[in-house]
C-alpha cells in the first residue's frame, strides 16, 4: 500500500488533516532526534575528554555558569512554544467544523458501531462517504466512553455518553480504511471497529440510492415518536400552545427565561428533551416532563431530525422564544 | 562508636532482632527496609502480569487467556504497578532512608506516623490483593467512569477501597518528609545547601499532600456510585463521567512527577559522586523540581483534549504543558555538564 512520498511504518494520508499532522509529528521527532543525539554525544565527548588520566588528580571546581543556564531555559523554551503553535493550528481546524457539512449520526455501544446516512440508510460498522465532501459524525453513547478513531484521516474523538461530540474530516482518497474504538471500553474493545469506504460522488449517490425500502426516514421515525410521546399536545406549530413551536427553531438563537440566548443545536435539543428544566425558553413555564432513560441514542437522533426537518415549515409571526436575528 | 570494616560495630540491623523488633519499629531505616520488601512484592506481582500480557502477545491469535482475563491482566498490572509499586518506591524507601542522614536529624518528625504509613499501605494492599483474587478487575488503571462505576463485572469496589486506604500511606510519607525538612536540619544545613535528593522530595511531598486527597475521593466516589447508585459520573443518574476524568487526571498527572522527580534527585546525587565533581548548576535543579511540582498541576486536562473540552480550555492547558518540559531539560542538560572541567572553553567560546 504504501506510496514512495508516504512515511515508512505510517497509515495512508486520506484526509485534509493528514499532512498537517504528519509533518507536525516529523518535525517534533527531528528535534527531540537532535537533542537526544546531541546531549548523548556530549557525555559520551565530555567522558573522554575529562577522565583523570593520573591516580589523585583533582578536576577543576565548577559551580555553574548562568549565560549557559540562560542559553539552556531560552532554546528550549522557544522550540516548545513552535512545536505549541503547530499543534495549536491543527487543533483548532480539527476541533471547528466547517458550515456546509455531510452530517452522519454515530452511536458507540459495547461493542460495536452503529452509524445513520443523512437519508436514513443505516450500517453497522461500516460507513460510506463521498470523497472531497466535508463530513461531520455526530456521535452519541448508549453507554460507556468510546472514541472513534481512523489512522488514516489522523483524526479521533471520543464518543461520551450523555454528551453530543462532533469530528469533521474531508476524506481526500478514494479507498478503504480501518477505523477503531480507541477508548478502553470493556471485554470486545479490541475488536469494536469498522471500515471507512470512501468512494468518489456518483458511486456515493449510487449506494445510497441501492439502499433497499427498509430503512426507516429519520424524519418520519421522528414524526411518530413526537406524535406517540405526545410532544404535539404542548409544542403546536402555530406557537399558541402551552410550549414554544419548534418551526424553523434548529439553528436558531433561543431566548431563555434567564436572559441569556442559546444556539438551538443538536446538543440543546438533546438537552432539552431528556433534562427540560436545564433551559427553559423564555416565556414559557416549566411544564414538559424529563424524558431521561425513555428515549434511545437513535431516537433522539430521529426527533432531532424531525426538529430539523420543520426548517422548512412557515415560521409562526409570533416567533415566541425565538431570538430576533440581526441584532444581539 | 567502635567501627569495623567500615560500619559502626551496633547499627539498626543488628542493634535488636525478631520479627517484633521490626514490625513494631519506629526507625526510618528499618521502616525503608519493611517498604522495601513490600514494594518489591506488589513489583512482582505487577510484573507476572506483564509477562502473562507478553507471553499472550506472542503469537498473532494469543492462545494464553480470554480477552476478559487479557483486559484484567493489564489492570491490574497498571494498579499495581502504579499505586502500589512506583508512587511508594523511591520516596517511602530511599526518602526515608537517606532523608534524615542528609539533612543531619536522628529520625524523621513523626516516627510513629512513618509506622503508620506503612501499615496503612499493607491493609490498601490487602484490599487491591483481595480484589485480584476474587476475579480481578478490568476498568484500566485510569477506571474511567460509567465503565468503572455501572458497566464492569468485576472486583472494582475492593481495588478502589485499597487504593482509597493507600492514599492515605502517601499522604503521611509526604507530611512526615516536609515537616522534616522544614524543621529538623542541622545547625548550618540552609536550604540551598541541602541534597538535591532532599529537593526533589520536598517537592515530591508536596505533590503528596496537594494531589492525593483528590484521587483517593474521587476513588471512593466511584465506589459510592457502584454500591449505592449515587449519580456523580452516570449520566443516566444525572452525573457527568468527564467530571471523573479532570478529578482522576487532577492527581494523576501529577503523580507522573511523583514518579520522576524522586528518580531524578537520585540521577543529581548518582553523577557528580562518580565524577567525583559538584552539581553544575545546583540552584537550577534545586529550583526545576520546585517548579515542575508546581506547573505539574495545572496541566491535568491535556489527558483530555479529545474528550470534548473547550478549544481554548485545551490550548492553555498545551501551553502549559509544554512550560513543564522547561525545567526536566534544565536538568538533563546540567547534569551533562557536571563530568566535565572546562566547560567555558568547549561552550562559551564556540558561540
Amino acid at each position: 500500500m504504501s506510496v514512495p512520498s508516504q512515511l515508512p511504518l505510517y497509515p495512508e494520508e486520506a484526509s485534509n488533516f493528514a499532512p498537517h499532522v504528519d509533518a507536525l509529528m516529523v518535525y517534533i521527532t527531528l528535534v527531540c532526534l537532535f537533542f537526544a543525539v546531541a546531549v548523548t554525544a556530549a557525555i559520551i565527548f565530555f567522558f573522554f575528554r575529562y577522565q583523570r588520566r593520573k591516580p589523585g588528580e583533582i578536576g577543576a571546581v565548577i559551580h555553574g555558569d548562568s549565560r549557559l543556564e540562560t542559553l539552556w531555559l531560552a532554546v528550549p523554551s522557544l522550540l516548545a512554544l513552535t512545536m505549541f503553535a503547530g499543534g495549536a493550528i491543527v487543533y483548532v481546524d480539527f476541533r471547528r467544523a466547517p458550515m456546509d457539512t455531510l452530517d452522519i449520526y454515530v452511536i458507540g455501544k459495547q461493542w460495536m458501531w452503529k452509524l445513520e446516512q443523512p437519508n436514513g440508510m443505516r450500517e453497522i460498522n461500516e460507513l460510506h462517504v463521498p470523497v472531497g465532501r466535508n463530513i461531520k459524525l455526530i456521535m452519541a453513547s448508549e453507554d460507556v466512553i468510546h472514541d472513534f478513531s481512523v489512522p488514516a484521516f489522523r483524526t479521533k474523538m471520543d464518543v461520551v455518553p450523555g454528551h453530543y461530540n462532533t469530528l469533521w474530516f474531508r476524506p481526500t482518497k478514494i479507498g478503504k480504511y480501518h477505523f477503531f474504538c480507541s477508548q478502553y471500553c470493556g471485554t470486545n474493545h479490541a475488536v469494536m471497529g469498522g471500515w471507512v469506504t470512501v468512494m468518489d460522488d456518483s458511486d456515493y449517490a449510487a449506494w445510497l440510492s441501492g439502499s433497499s425500502g427498509a430503512n426507516v426516514n429519520p424524519v418520519v421515525a421522528g414524526e411518530k415518536l413526537f406524535a406517540d410521546k405526545a410532544c404535539t399536545t404542548c409544542h403546536l406549530s402555530d406557537g399558541k400552545g402551552r410550549a414554544p413551536s419548534l418551526n424553523g427553531v434548529y439553528q436558531a438563537k433561543v431566548l431563555l427565561a434567564d436572559g441569556s440566548t442559546v444556539t438551538a443545536d443538536d446538543a440543546y435539543i438533546r438537552e432539552s428533551i431528556l433534562a427540560p428544566a436545564a433551559k427553559i425558553v423564555a416565556g414559557y413555564q416549566p411544564l414538559m416532563p424529563p424524558f431521561q432513560g425513555q428515549l434511545s441514542e437513535e431516537d433522539i437522533f430521529s426527533l432531532t431530525a424531525y426538529i430539523k426537518s420543520l426548517q422548512s415549515q412557515p415560521v409562526p409571526a409570533t416567533g415566541a422564544g425565538i431570538a430576533p436575528t440581526g441584532k444581539k | 562508636m567502635a567501627v569495623e570494616n567500615g560500619l559502626p560495630r551496633e547499627h539498626y540491623l543488628n542493634a535488636t532482632y525478631g520479627i517484633r523488633s521490626w514490625l513494631l519499629t519506629t526507625d526510618h531505616k528499618r521502616i525503608a527496609m519493611l517498604y522495601l520488601a513490600s514494594v518489591t512484592f506488589f513489583f512482582f506481582i505487577g510484573g507476572t502480569f506483564a509477562s502473562m500480557i507478553r507471553i499472550h502477545l506472542l503469537t498473532p491469535n494469543g492462545y494464553l487467556v480470554s480477552p476478559e482475563t487479557y483486559n484484567k491482566l493489564f489492570t491490574m498490572h497498571g494498579v499495581a504497578m502504579i499505586f502500589f509499586f512506583l508512587i511508594p518506591s523511591i520516596p517511602a524507601v530511599l526518602g526515608n532512608f537517606l532523608i534524615p542522614l542528609m539533612i543531619g536529624a536522628k529520625d524523621l518528625a513523626f516516627p510513629k506516623i512513618n509506622l503508620l504509613s506503612w501499615y496503612i499501605y499493607v491493609v490498601g494492599g490487602c484490599f487491591v490483593l483481595y480484589s485480584f483474587s476474587t476475579g480481578g478487575l478490568d476498568t484500566g488503571w485510569t477506571f474511567y467512569t460509567p465503565l468503572s462505576s455501572v458497566y464492569s463485572n468485576s472486583a472494582v469496589t475492593p481495588a478502589v477501597i485499597g487504593i482509597f486506604i493507600n492514599g492515605f500511606s502517601s499522604i503521611l510519607t509526604g507530611l512526615n518528609f516536609i515537616v522534616t525538612i522544614h524543621t529538623m536540619r542541622a545547625p548550618g544545613m540552609t536550604w540551598f545547601r541541602l541534597p538535591l535528593f532532599v529537593w526533589a522530595h520536598y517537592a515530591t511531598s508536596i505533590i503528596f499532600i496537594l494531589g492525593t486527597p483528590v484521587i483517593a475521593i474521587t476513588l471512593l466516589l466511584v465506589g459510592l456510585e457502584r454500591m449505592f447508585h449515587l449519580g456523580f459520573f452516570n449520566p443516566a443518574l444525572g452525573g457527568d463521567p468527564i467530571l471523573f476524568q479532570h478529578l482522576f487526571w487532577f492527581y494523576s498527572h501529577p503523580a507522573v512527577y511523583i514518579m520522576i522527580l524522586p528518580a531524578m534527585g537520585v540521577i543529581s546525587e548518582i553523577i557528580p559522586t562518580f565524577a567525583r565533581k559538584p552539581i553544575f548548576g545546583y540552584s537550577f535543579i534545586a529550583g526545576s523540581s520546585i517548579a515542575i511540582a508546581v506547573i505539574g498541576f495545572f496541566v491535568w486536562a491535556h489527558h483530555m483534549f479529545l474528550t470534548g473540552e473547550s478549544v481554548y480550555a485545551a490550548l492553555t492547558f498545551s501551553l502549559l504543558s509544554y512550560l513543564v518540559a522547561i525545567p526536566s531539560a534544565v536538568k538533563v542538560f546540567n547534569w551533562s555538564s557536571i563530568p566535565q572541567c572546562c566547560m567555558r572553553w568547549v561552550l562559551l567560546d564556540c558561540f
